[in-house]
């Protein structure tokens, strides 16, 4: 199946500055999430600027539905339609007074009358459990509200892909933990999800595949279960197999989760699985 | 600082959902009676009024408003103060009806000053500058406008961030450190609002901005009824004020 998003030997630096990609290779397979997983400076955030057009490769291609990406005003515009981006400060983002205004803001761009906008609007706040900060003003919400509204403005566009940039950088445990869930919830509506974090706890909670970042490069892409198995890879990058993974093993090679059986992604996998094991086994 | 809790006040008070239209008919109409009634009682009815509307029917915090108000009104006050004396022959000596004079600018100026301070308490910043646009004002300048105001914040909120990290370091122990670690804040300010900026642009470009910010508007319409009920109570007001 053609990748819905790819990149191709991509290079870019930044004006006086060392390379940010060299020669980076990555596909994003459709209806699938995909963690670009690697140390601060790796090169992730600048990718996630070249998937939706923001950037241009000094050299190399980015290919959307398998053609070479169109540049134009037009292409563009048909291209943010297809993937929206999420900043990683949603200050950054959120310009509107209030959150129902920064909402629509996409949809009327999209050229949808008001109608069409407040429906998608009102769809989107309630994908995102912030139905209830409708009229809020948007510089008076919480870290994680505003994260929230700033998805909902992505959302609102029916974006076929949602690029991510740290999306729960700077929440709290519980934010983090709602966010993650609601996030779990478009990527099974079947939303492709591509999202940067250097948390390998993350990236296996959410995450189908992985592409490991290091020095403008992915120096491995796979499924989450291969790439976050392998000790040896992620140290190479300086990570760690993420805990709860490692306990989930640990549990399999003691035969108290069958082979081939899912291994538990979230905390509360891991308790359902564990009410099966009897004591002493 | 003033501007927050101005802003708070606005964007939590219980008339905040109300029609801009009636906030500036309540406003301009009383702002109006102040200023061509005479002072006593006709301004000072209007003052009540107002008070009674901000407190009691926005609900506005009383310690918010005061926090603001002590600065407009304490200038008022002392400028009315001047008119009690003269510069006469033989030095200063008292005014022949400044007494008189003085509180009836007093009384006007309050009067005046509680009418704005109400809608600025009651209003947020982004449904005057909504108003502005309906009112025929280019969007270009109301866009530019509300960015200003946005930025105002974060760049507030950022500024008290780096202030406060100087202060752990010591950075306004003294006098002459305080004054270089300012210069220090404001001379960052700007690069960072630049790339703020950017990212900005970046995060518009994103969900298809091509240049205007359009969103929807989702403030209520005024209703005849209470707008009708504004100008009866105003008209009640005056003729208080002229009968009285």
């Amino acid at each position: 199946m053609t990748p819905i998003l790819s990149a191709e030997d991509v290079h870019f630096s930044f004006p006086g500055e060392v390379a940010a990609l060299r020669g980076l290779d990555l596909e994003v397979a459709a209806g699938r999430s995909l963690a670009i997983l690697g140390p601060n400076g790796a090169g992730k955030s600048t990718l996630l600027l070249h998937l939706n057009g923001t950037l241009r490769p000094g050299a190399g291609h980015i290919r959307l539905d398998g053609e070479t990406a169109d540049y134009s005003r037009k292409g563009l515009n048909r291209w943010r339609q297809r993937v929206a981006l999420v900043l990683q400060d949603a200050d950054d983002q959120l310009f509107a007074a209030t959150v129902f205004e920064d909402v629509s803001f996409g949809p009327l761009n999209l050229g949808l009358g008001e109608a069409e906008t407040r429906a998608r609007v009102e769809e989107a706040l309630a994908a995102l459990g912030i139905a209830d900060l409708h009229d809020r003003a948007t510089h008076m919400l919480s870290g994680g509200q505003k994260k929230r509204a700033a998805i909902a403005g992505a959302l609102a566009m029916h974006p076929d892909v949602l690029l991510l940039d740290e999306p729960t950088a700077g929440l709290d445990a519980e934010g983090a933990a709602q966010l993650v869930a609601t996030l779990r919830g478009l990527a099974a509506k079947g939303v492709t999800l591509v999202f940067t974090t250097h948390d390998v706890e993350l990236a296996w909670t959410l995450a189908d595949d992985v592409a490991l970042f290091r020095g403008g490069r992915a120096v491995a892409a796979s499924g989450a279960g291969t790439i976050l198995t392998d000790r040896a890879l992620l140290e190479g990058v300086g990570l760690r197999p993420p805990l709860l993974l490692d306990l989930a093993l640990h549990a399999r090679d003691r035969g108290l989760i069958a082979e081939g059986a899912p291994l538990p992604r979230t905390p509360d996998d891991l308790k359902r699985a564990m009410a099966g094991w009897r004591s002493g086994g | 600082m003033a501007i927050s809790s101005i802003d708070c006040a606005a964007a939590l008070n219980r008339w905040r959902g109300r029609p801009l239209a009636e906030k500036t008919l309540i406003t301009a109409g009383f702002l109006i009676l102040a200023l061509a009634l005479p002072p006593w009682p006709g301004a000072a009815l209007v003052g009540a009024v107002m008070l009674a509307v901000t407190f009691g029917g926005a609900r506005v915090p009383p310690r918010h408003w005061l926090s603001v108000a002590v600065l407009p009104l304490g200038f008022l006050a002392t400028g009315a103060l001047t008119l009690l004396v003269q510069l006469g022959p033989d030095g200063f000596a008292l005014a022949p009806g400044g007494a008189a004079a003085a509180a009836g600018l007093a009384l006007r100026s309050f009067a005046a000053v509680i009418c704005l301070l109400f809608l600025s308490f009651t209003t947020p910043a982004a449904d005057l500058l909504s108003g502005l646009r309906r009112l025929g004002v280019p969007s270009e300048i109301v866009e530019i406008a509300l960015l200003t105001y946005r930025f105002v914040f974060l760049l507030g909120d950022e500024a008290v961030a780096m202030t406060h990290a100087q202060r752990a370091r010591l950075g306004h122990s003294t006098r002459r450190r305080w004054l270089r670690s300012t210069a220090m804040v404001i001379a960052n300010l700007l690069p960072r609002a630049m790339d703020r900026a950017r990212r900005m642009e970046t995060g518009l470009a994103a969900r298809g901005w091509q240049g205007e910010m359009r969103v929807i508007d989702d403030r209520p319409a005024a209703s005849g009824a209470v707008l009708a009920l504004i100008l009866v109570a105003q008209a009640a007001v005056a003729a208080l004020g002229v009968l009285l």
